[in-house]
């Protein structure tokens, strides 16, 4: 890689609305996740709306005139719309010029960083900066173990030349292994599935993304505990910690999975922009690793040139974690449309 | 169901997503939605687009209950309970009618409030998904 290309800025948009694990062990008996509480999608809200807020303040966040966007990028596995694109209707929202180039993702809960890394090879060729979203809000069966710690959130980062840029690209590597779907959404069904065999789900997640972070780790020259920060995208808080014996623990990024869930494709780039936000310094160098059933990972190498500034109006990652109103239960199933009116 | 055509509703996108406005460049008058004639001066074709920041203060406000919403809204209103309408004074001066989300009507809405423009999904019709801009309190 050439390294000519960076993060100029990032931005974030979580729901208001959380519920807390109690809630489920009061309905269900019991709660499958290593997680304390998880964030809930309004009614009014859906992965398109969650993106043009992410995308938003990740644009004023990175200082740049929109029209010099050249692409959108969008991952999601939650689209309102199977025959239409979000990247349009995003577009559309925050007003990005009509030749913008329009990419959606969707093929697993990686999705989020495989619209980044397509985006760093177009940027890297065309020039100009591309507007990267993670946007999601999956859903499963209720009382599934798999819907317990399903979450939403969106992160949304702007690319653009290096000589600008926040945080440098240093790497990026991809490993696609088909192991046939322990997840997976029928044609025409509303509801995620997991076949919940534990052993193969664990080989497939482990096998995976070992094999993307050694060939990271290889092109890089350099060992897995030389990075500062390392987000490795998981249901829970289980998975992550349980990957990498030989990593110094102190280094997995595990907050935003504790307290907002898994947020499927845009889990990756939300722990990214919670570590540019909250731990990263000069020259740390960062490890994000997305992972998405079917199976595929991304593994990206980032060195942090400096903090973003704060600008008044654009609401923090800080600001969007600490908004929050608790619901029960019953409301959840209705803001989730699992009661159904009609 | 009050029924918006989708040619209709497609017209207005520019001022349902971002509150694109149009502002004479003889008098400076803010037009919103933006006309051929200056609603001050009434110049013809003098109007720039321009986007309003989507920031304001609740000018006056009332809450619909149950019942009282139009039937578009009637699902969410029996799903999410009560919710606000206010008349939202924007910063640039201009009075818009809006729906606020994310708040507790009861608790939490006063006159005066200061809101910020938000994307949302605003009611389905022919099954598109008809979004919009809906207000709620700024975050701080």
């Amino acid at each position: 890689m050439s390294n000519n290309v960076g993060i100029i800025g990032y931005g974030t948009y979580i729901p208001r609305y959380r519920i807390k694990k109690e809630e489920y062990i009061k309905t269900w008996g019991h709660f499958s996740g290593k997680i304390e509480e998880k964030s809930v999608i309004g009614y009014d809200e859906d992965v398109i709306t969650m993106a043009v807020e992410a995308g938003y303040n990740a644009i004023h966040n990175s200082r740049i005139n929109k029209n010099d966007l050249k692409l959108i990028a969008i991952g999601s596995v939650s689209s309102p719309y199977n025959v239409k694109s979000m990247a349009s209707e995003v577009a559309m929202a925050l007003g990005l010029p009509m030749d913008i180039l329009l990419l959606d993702f969707t093929e697993s809960e990686k999705a989020g960083t495989t619209a980044l890394s397509t985006g760093i090879d177009i940027i890297e060729n065309k020039g100009g900066y591309g507007l990267i979203i993670g946007s999601d809000a999956p859903l499963a069966t209720p009382g599934d173990s798999l819907e317990h710690v399903q979450a939403a959130a969106a992160a949304a980062i702007v690319i653009g030349n290096n000589n600008k840029s926040i945080a440098e690209i240093v790497g990026k590597k991809t490993a696609n292994i088909e192991y046939i779907s322990d997840r997976f959404k029928r044609n025409g069904t509303k509801m995620m599935k997991d076949l919940e065999i534990a052993p193969y789900s664990n080989y497939a997640y482990n096998n995976t993304i070992k094999k993307t972070v050694n060939d990271l780790t290889d092109e890089l020259k350099i060992k897995l505990n030389e990075f500062d920060h390392v987000y490795i995208q998981g249901h829970d808080s289980r998975q992550p910690t349980r990957i990498f014996k030989q990593l110094n623990k102190n280094k997995i990024y595990l907050d935003t999975l504790r307290i907002i869930g898994d947020t499927g494709a845009a889990s990756a780039l939300l722990g990214l922009n919670a570590i540019l936000y909250y731990k990263a310094k000069e020259n740390d160098r960062i490890l994000i690793v997305s992972y998405g059933s079917g199976a595929g990972s991304d593994a990206l190498g980032i060195k942090v040139n400096r903090k973003q500034d704060k600008i008044n109006e654009i609401p923090t990652i800080d600001q969007y974690i600490n908004r929050k109103e608790y619901i029960n239960y019953e409301k959840y199933l209705k803001f989730k449309e699992l009661i159904d009116l009609d | 169901m009050a029924h918006v055509s989708i040619p209709k509703y497609w017209k207005a996108l520019p001022q349902k997503y971002r509150l694109v406005a149009g502002k004479c460049s003889n008098c400076g008058e803010l037009n919103f939605p933006p006309t051929t004639l200056c609603k001050k001066c009434g110049q013809e074709n003098t109007q720039k687009h321009i986007e309003l920041k989507g920031k304001g203060t609740v000018y006056t406000y009332t809450i619909i209950g149950r019942g009282g919403a139009p039937p578009e809204f009637a699902k969410m209103q029996k799903k999410c309970g009560p919710y606000a309408i206010a008349i939202v004074e924007l910063e640039e001066g201009l009075k818009i009618n809006v729906q606020l989300t994310d708040c507790d009507p009861f608790k939490d809405v006063n006159i005066g409030m200061k809101v910020s423009a938000v994307f949302r999904r605003i009611y389905e019709q022919e099954n598109v998904i008809r979004y919009g801009l809906k207000f709620r309190p700024i975050i701080e």
